[in-house]
């Protein structure tokens, strides 16, 4: 018997169709997304319907994954019959915020059916967010190696104690000039 | 009203920033926490820096929120962007010698001719072997040779990689730039002209980082990071080759955007650091130049 | 020691050698005060230019990016190297318990004084922001080699002058006690310095070991301080310099440099201030067979330092040591080798050079500018020769060679150590007087090398 955990953590964002000279006959799409994880897959499923939750089938939906800086293209997905898709995620991806969370998303981009839209969903990467750590004191850190703190102030120390006792010294002869 | 003008492109470049037009065109997906969606034009246009490095008047309600940050502190610049580590990639293979990553960076970073954060040069490692174009920008290693020599702490490493210079604390002694294996460093040998714009940070993560008497190089344009937009090297490569990115976040992008996962890149593309003998660690990876689709560099012409 | 617990300092000084002496700080010919003229001259030059290179920035010299560091920091290397002297002086002809060392001992610590100063000022010459300077107290990283220099600097400096001012605390009550008609200011200065000295048994045993202390300390730290100063080359990853016997190869230069110095010195003063009697061929003698056995050891150190590299022939160092050998620099580089080293030292191994006071003089001078030229030759065709090929520089970028305002500078710094030296030379006596009567009654005028009808101190 296999065991499974379903876990949908985040549904749906509806975009505004950026494209608000549509074209009659297109539709406006709503995508729906949910991760399932199980022991051995991680997937993602998407449900495309329209607005009169009628599912919509032979739509390739783009996925990306968010970056810093663009995104990140994952392979497509098409929707069968039911309007629905899925993919496989690995999740082997770091997280793009303090939460490791990872923002998927998916795209319908110039469909002949329907309006250009997307949604996103947040998934809990497994790696942890890697906190920025100062650096630890090194030859080329800002902070020196205690060793070397150490080797310099008992050589150099040595020598200035040794100047300072015949400092100390050429005193006492004035002393004894007196 | 010029006055007026002034003022705010003054309070802008007050507050030490320096955004990408391209985030603006590119709209908000909806999907980035930190950003507001354009709000209602205010009819208040605002002075930017584009990525290219060019003046440009913007409705102020088009800025994305997180443009508008009040300028960061020097301790916050020296201790790097919050949970990031940069590294670079540069994709030999595209890579055709034609020299806009440093026209690029010259303009973002109002350089001289003489200047250059970022040099392409043409390389042959033997006489039987491939020539190509190597671009070499500071290699922001991780383990620095020019860091530990400094005497002032006037370079040092960030927690996000980035190897920076503080040009309000640098002596002149050049020894970083003796000690530079790569030659990346430059000096200033004269008074550096000041571009038109007066940038009043008190970060050192600006564009404009020329003082008399001070060194110098590439930082990986750490004020373009702080508001996730990409160098001005790999914006300005027509041909994609440089890819930037936060390896903390296993990606890399390029100009196009093109977003690739980096462990992976870096493993199909038999990717090599330079001089990795000498143990310095650079944060720039090397895709090797094979199956190249541009005319080789004529090492004739090369050798000076 | 050499004290004579018996005698009064004051009254053991040699009343001849006293005089002759002292002539040299009373008097100063005509010929004397044009050399400090032009001395003062050419310094106050180098001031000049160095105001130019401040106003425009080091856009004035003909260092360029590749090039970053040139003439001033190959002639901070020298300064450090002559330095040396003193500790050869004071420390290791001490140790060895040479007696014919008196007579020379304050003019080869007296070149370390003023020889350091211009060391310390030449890194200062070559920043670009000298106004920042305190930036080194205040943000210093011990990790930089050059905190390790301004550390081992000073230190040096500092037991240095301790050493040059301890002998020389008898020299300075005499010069109280006897030049009445000296100006106010010299006499203020003699008082002060000679801290109350009245000979006495107790202060004479106090003296005695303030210096057995600083005989032991003075020799590990003049070796620190050239190590150090090696390092600041040897610890960056750059071909040529990037070397494991950097240290020792110029401390080897270091103490050869500075005996070539000192016996063009001695030359000059037995000259200058008819020295003869005190300065003599046996000290000549004994100080170029030395000078001999140092250039052996610094040519034993140039074998390791060019050979082993050369017969390896690494990608990168090839490039720069075909360069040095056949290149650009080629004929720079033999002409130091040859003449700075070679014919040195084949002229020292005969006994016939070393017996004559103007061939001595020469071979100093070729070793000494040689030492000069080294420097040179070892920072700049590394700078020359990184790991990235120099491609599209701009025009004098590839190259160097220094310009007017870089040679008026160096020219500068070295007549103001050469002024340093003098002037010394004419506030106080160039020969350790006490330290000289007291070995000659001791061990005799033979073993010190002064001149035989120079007579027993007499007690008064």
């Amino acid at each position: 018997m296999k065991s499974i955990t379903l876990f949908i953590l985040t549904l749906l964002i509806i975009q505004i169709p950026d494209c608000v000279f549509a074209q009659a006959e297109k539709r406006n799409a709503i995508i729906t997304m949910a991760y399932q994880k199980t022991d051995s897959t991680h997937v993602i499923n998407f449900d495309v319907t329209d607005i009169k939750n009628i599912p919509v089938k032979d739509v390739t939906l783009n996925v990306f994954v968010k970056r810093m800086f663009g995104m990140m293209k994952m392979e497509d997905a098409f929707t069968d019959s039911t309007g629905k898709a899925s993919l496989a995620f690995s999740n082997t991806l770091p997280g793009s915020d303090t939460l490791a969370n990872i923002f998927v998303i998916a795209k319908i981009e110039d469909d002949k059916l329907l309006n250009d839209t997307s949604a996103q969903i947040i998934i809990k990467s497994l790696i942890p967010y890697q906190r920025s750590q100062p650096l630890a004191r090194s030859t080329f850190a800002s902070r020196a190696p205690i060793w070397l703190i150490l080797a310099f102030s008992i050589l150099f120390g040595g020598v200035w104690i040794v100047y300072f006792r015949v400092i100390g010294l050429i005193r006492k002869i004035k002393k004894a000039g007196i | 009203m010029q006055e007026e003008e002034e003022n705010s492109r003054r309070s802008f470049l007050k507050a030490g920033l320096i955004t990408g037009a391209a985030a603006i065109a590119a709209g908000v997906i909806g999907c980035n926490s930190d950003t507001k969606p354009p709000g209602s034009l205010t009819g208040k246009k605002v002075p930017l820096l584009d990525s290219a490095g060019n003046l440009i008047y913007v409705d102020e309600g088009q800025i994305p929120v997180h443009t508008n940050f009040k300028g960061i502190t020097n301790e916050e610049s020296r201790k790097g962007i919050p949970g990031k580590k940069f590294v670079m990639v540069i994709d030999l293979a595209k890579c055709d010698g034609c020299g806009k990553c440093t026209e690029a960076c010259n303009k973002m970073h109002f350089l001289p001719k003489e200047k250059e954060w970022i040099q392409v040069l043409e390389m042959q490692d033997a006489p039987k072997e491939a020539p190509y174009f190597f671009p070499k920008p500071c290699f922001h290693c991780d383990d620095p040779p020019c860091t530990k020599v400094c005497p002032v702490d006037a370079t040092f490493k960030r927690e996000d990689g980035i190897v920076s210079v503080d040009i309000d604390r640098c002596i002149g002694c050049r020894f970083c730039m003796a000690a530079c294996p790569y030659s990346v460093r430059v000096f200033n040998w004269t008074e550096p002209v000041k571009p038109d714009i007066i940038e009043e940070t008190p970060s050192m993560e600006r564009a404009f980082q020329s003082k008399k008497g001070c060194v110098e190089k590439c930082d990986f344009c750490s004020h373009m990071s702080r508001v996730d937009e990409l160098p001005a090297c790999v914006t300005g490569c027509p041909m994609d080759a440089i890819y930037f990115g936060d390896e903390n976040e296993d990606a890399v992008t390029n100009k196009s955007g093109q977003t690739e996962k980096l462990s992976q890149m870096l493993e199909d593309r038999a990717a090599y650091r330079f001089m990795e003998e000498l143990g310095t660690k650079p944060r720039v990876y090397y895709l090797p130049p094979v199956n190249r689709l541009y005319p080789k560099p004529n090492m004739n012409d090369a050798k000076s | 020691m050499h004290f004579k617990t018996e005698n009064n300092t004051a009254a053991s000084i040699n009343l001849e050698m006293e005089s002759d002496v002292l002539k040299s700080i009373t008097y100063t010919s005509a010929k004397g005060k044009l050399w400090i003229a032009l001395l003062l001259l050419i310094f106050i030059a180098g001031i000049i230019a160095y105001g130019i290179q401040l106003k425009n920035g080091l856009i004035v010299t003909s260092m360029r990016n590749y090039v970053s560091w040139g003439l001033y920091i190959s002639m901070f290397i020298f300064f450090i190297g002559i330095s040396h002297v003193g500790a050869l002086m004071s420390s290791i002809l001490r140790l060895t318990g040479a007696e014919w060392r008196f007579p020379i001992t304050r003019m080869a610590e007296a070149i370390t004084f003023s020889s350091l100063l211009f060391a310390g000022i030449m890194p200062i010459l070559d920043m670009g922001r000298p106004d920042r300077i305190l930036f080194l107290f205040t943000h210093g990283r011990i990790q930089s080699p050059i905190l390790w220099d301004i550390i081992a600097i000073a230190t040096y400096f500092v037991g240095s002058t301790i050493y040059l001012y301890l002998p020389m605390i008898p020299d300075i009550a005499m010069l109280r006690d006897k030049l009445n008609h000296a100006s106010r200011w010299r006499k203020k200065l003699y008082r002060i310095l000679s801290v109350g000295w009245k000979g006495t048994e107790v202060q004479k045993q106090l003296l005695e070991k303030c210096m057995n202390i600083m005989t032991a300390i003075i020799l590990p730290v003049a070796i620190t301080v050239h190590t150090v100063v090696a390092w600041l080359l040897a610890m960056t990853l750059r071909t040529g310099w990037n070397s494991t016997v950097l240290g020792p190869y110029f401390v080897s230069a270091a103490i050869m440099s500075g005996a070539a110095a000192v016996l063009i010195a001695m030359a000059v003063f037995r000259k200058a201030y008819h020295l003869e009697k005190y300065i003599t061929i046996v000290h000549f003698k004994n100080l170029s067979l030395l000078l001999f056995v140092l250039t052996l050891i610094y040519a034993y150190f140039n074998l390791n330092e060019y050979g082993v590299p050369a017969y390896k022939m690494e990608r990168a160092e090839s490039e720069y040591l075909n360069e040095l050998f056949y290149g650009a620099h080629a004929p720079l580089y033999w002409s130091v080798q040859i003449l700075g080293l070679l014919v040195p030292l084949i002229l020292l191994a005969f006994k016939r050079i070393r017996n004559s006071i103007g061939w001595i003089v020469f071979v100093s001078s070729l070793i000494v500018i040689g030492a000069m030229v080294k420097r040179y030759i070892i920072v700049i065709p590394t700078m020359l020769h990184p790991f990235v090929p120099i491609q599209n520089a701009p025009i004098g970028y590839g190259s160097y060679f220094p310009s007017v305002v870089e040679w008026l500078v160096t020219l500068g710094a070295l007549a103001g150590f050469i002024l340093v030296y003098t002037l010394f030379s004419k506030l106080f006596p160039i020969i350790t007087l006490w330290e000289t009567s007291d070995a000659i009654k001791d061990k005799g005028a033979e073993i010190v090398g002064v001149d035989s009808r120079v007579s027993s101190p007499v007690s008064i």
